[in-house]
């Protein structure tokens, strides 16, 4: 029996009920089925923060579960960062407890008059006052409530959070993020500073289930690619990057750093104290790590990837140190690392051309200034000086300025870019601009080509092969992110981190399909659970095409289309490539073909019936 | 003997070429394989393959569409490509 939390923070009412175990499984679990509540009772004329707007933690049916990789939760409301639908994923042990507890889904609604946490404690759910633990960073709030609730695993909120910074995170296991697009900001505007769970039980399953469990945790684990994940964790890719030209440099005006070898992943294992892994996990690609002493002595888990790129080459730092005390603070202050160093890197370019001048209190705005960037990441947190500006994101940011910023607002429908270069990644540069909450490399992940997946390529697209597999070749780009975007929807629903599915393909969707049928209720095949991922995506792009939303919308920034690109030899500095841009125009136009999407990227009724989405077509404004 | 030989992504853009057959000689490892595409196209492909003398762990090798390791021995008519891993972030 899975179970949803009704909480109103207004009345601090709370209802349990079962959850519809009918519409659950249609949308698979966790962020499938909050975005079926989100449309249901979120809709165009709600503002993001309000008290009608919802905030939504939910699990999917593997987390909790002995399924590799099964530590996953989604945070979803309307997003206050992008204005439209929003949410976010994080991983650790808080989701797996949540489940544990009996909790498939949280639903808040309303807004405490004062701080409040909600404590689950097994079947005991309750709200309790929080006014101790407001303006309290999120490792502060994380360590008194461990203590009064041994054993328990916390989510919360920092300082960003409750100054409804719009790039604010909810953290939980210290280093842990539901980082995009501000759903901490949801959650401080609501007043609810934390989450609290403890269960003394484990989430039932059967043995059937238990024995594809284990078989897969064995498969995922011997993975090539999960090897390499654990040796080296995700800044490995600092290096291959920057050879190809995928690693973004002074906010995507370059895809190559000329001092890359000081932030990858030999200079990070410098500061390694140990490797981890969240609930269930055999990759284990968690890095923790510890800068001993001067100014910017830190012990954290991380950096990852994205962040050493947002505050490194992106922003013109190659001080790890710096790196590592960024991610510190972004956590402790609950903050999306990639919007931070997204911002930062507008500011400085801003200010190289102009448009910004130099903040009042002495701060320099010059690439790769490190006190600056360390300021500009407390100023954010705290809305002072330019950090008011700058915790609006950039988008809005950039629009205040005027001037012309726009242009150096990286960013698709609100949402910061991540750390692809989109000229030398197509797949990538396409999955940015359909993704439904805005630039996102986790939307689709579409990796076949980047990760030279022959074995992938050769079982998924036989047809399309080696053309596919050619990363700056739009050809094929259109085929391969339909297939991941459902891919990926399918991994959130289900609660599994995608290092498992799409990343590497440790496990295809025949292995998932074997371990979901042994779960109550859960009924598919390949077909139907891509047709499961592809209703998912469908439903939140409704959600967007009811507030408006259409071709006009799927645009990247016009740098990645107008400014050409060079790659180089990174030894000899000789040119090996040049005049790369994006031709988003054919892509789009293929990829809304192969969805059954009108020309204007809005879900046609035929599209919308045959994925039982039929409900949904008296709100189509788009034929 | 002869086998043929793949390039994608940015060892395409130095080689010039999608595939082409190459001559070599019987019972040829990976690694010796790396070492004349090397030389027959200087030091950018070098560069790529290579770091002191060692092929670096982010180039892979995918022979008849599996993964293999650099001390594989080709055979007569494999079909290798050879691939960077960069992935998704």
């Amino acid at each position: 029996m899975a179970l949803t939390a009704f909480v109103d923070l207004s009345t601090k009412k709370i209802s349990v009920s079962e959850t519809p175990m009918d519409i659950l499984t249609m949308y698979l679990g966790s962020r499938g089925y909050a975005a079926k509540i989100l449309y249901d009772n979120v809709g165009p004329e709600v503002e993001p923060l309000s008290e009608e707007n919802y905030l939504i933690f939910s699990t999917g049916p593997f987390t909790g579960t002995p399924w590799p990789t099964s530590a996953r939760y989604t945070v979803t409301a309307k997003s206050p960062l992008t204005g439209i639908y929003g949410y976010s994923n994080s991983s650790g042990f808080f989701g797996p407890e949540l489940r544990k507890a009996g909790f498939d889904v949280l639903i808040f609604t309303g807004k405490s008059d004062k701080p409040v946490m909600l404590v689950i404690e097994d079947a005991s759910i309750s709200l309790e006052d929080a006014g101790e633990l407001w303006g309290l960073t999120t490792d502060k709030t994380e360590k008194i409530l461990r203590a009064r609730y041994e054993g328990s695993r916390v989510a919360s909120i920092g300082p960003a959070g409750e100054n409804l910074v719009k790039i604010s995170s909810v953290i939980n296991d210290y280093g842990r993020a539901a980082a995009r697009t501000g759903m901490g900001a949801v959650m401080g505007y609501k007043k609810l500073k934390a989450i609290v769970v403890r269960s003394s039980r484990e989430v039932p399953i059967t043995p059937a289930f238990k024995k594809i469990a284990l078989k897969m945790m064995g498969k995922t684990g011997k993975h090539p690619g999960s090897k390499n994940l654990r040796k080296w964790g995700t800044v490995h890719l600092v290096d291959p990057k920057n050879m190809v030209g995928d690693l973004p440099t002074k906010n995507h005006r370059y895809g190559q750093f000329d001092r890359a070898d000081r932030i990858n992943a030999r200079s990070l294992n410098r500061y390694l104290e140990k490797n981890d892994g969240c609930f269930a996990c055999p990759i284990r690609c968690s890095r923790f790590t510890r800068v001993k002493e001067g100014k910017y002595r830190a012990r954290t888990e991380g950096p990852e990837y994205e962040t050493t790129n947002a505050f490194g080459p992106l922003v013109y730092n190659d001080n790890m140190e710096v790196i590592i005390y960024a991610n510190l603070l972004c956590n402790r202050y609950g903050m999306d690392t990639i919007s931070t160093g997204a911002a930062i890197a507008f500011a400085m370019e801003c200010h190289e051309n102009g448009l910004l001048s130099d903040p009042e209190d002495k701060i320099s705005l010059k690439w790769g200034d490190e006190d600056t960037i360390v300021k500009l990441i407390e100023k954010i947190a705290f809305r002072e000086g330019i950090g008011d500006l700058l915790a609006e994101g950039v988008r809005e940011a950039s629009k205040k300025l005027g001037k012309g910023a726009e242009r150096y607002a990286m960013h698709v429908k609100g949402l910061e870019m991540p750390m692809q270069e989109p000229r030398v990644t197509k797949g990538m540069a396409l999955g940015h601009s359909t993704s439904n909450r805005g630039a996102d490399h986790l939307y689709a992940l579409p990796t076949i080509d980047l990760a030279g997946n022959v074995e992938a390529g050769e079982k998924l697209f036989p047809d399309l092969m080696p053309k596919i597999m050619e990363p700056t070749d739009e050809t094929y780009k259109p085929e391969m992110v339909v297939y991941t975007e459902a891919c990926s929807a399918i991994a959130d629903s289900l609660g599994i981190c995608k290092f498992s599915t799409i990343e590497n393909y440790a496990l295809y969707t025949e292995d998932i399909v074997a371990g979901l049928n042994e779960l109550p209720g859960y009924d598919y095949d390949e077909e139907t659970l891509l047709q499961a991922g592809e209703r998912i995506v469908n439903l939140e792009r409704m959600y967007n095409c009811r507030l408006g939303l259409n071709r006009k919308d799927d645009q990247l920034p016009d740098r990645f289309l107008t400014e050409k690109m060079m790659v180089l030899d990174i030894e000899t500095g000789r040119v090996i490539k040049d005049g790369l841009t994006v031709n988003l125009r054919y892509m789009l136009d293929k990829y809304y073909s192969l969805r059954g999407w009108s020309k204007n990227g809005v879900p046609t009724r035929a599209k919308l019936e045959s994925l039982g989405l039929g409900w949904l077509t008296d709100d189509l404004r788009d034929t | 003997m002869e086998i043929t030989v793949g390039y994608f992504n940015i060892l395409k853009d130095i080689s010039q070429r999608q595939k082409e057959v190459l001559n070599v000689p019987a019972g040829i490892t990976i690694s010796g394989l790396m070492e004349l595409i090397g030389e027959k196209y200087g030091d950018s492909m070098r560069n790529i393959l290579f770091k002191n003398n060692k092929l670096r762990s982010y180039v892979l090798f995918a022979v008849n569409g599996r993964l293999v390791k650099q001390n594989y021995r080709l055979k007569a008519y494999d079909e290798l490509y050879i691939v960077m891993s960069v992935t998704g972030g």
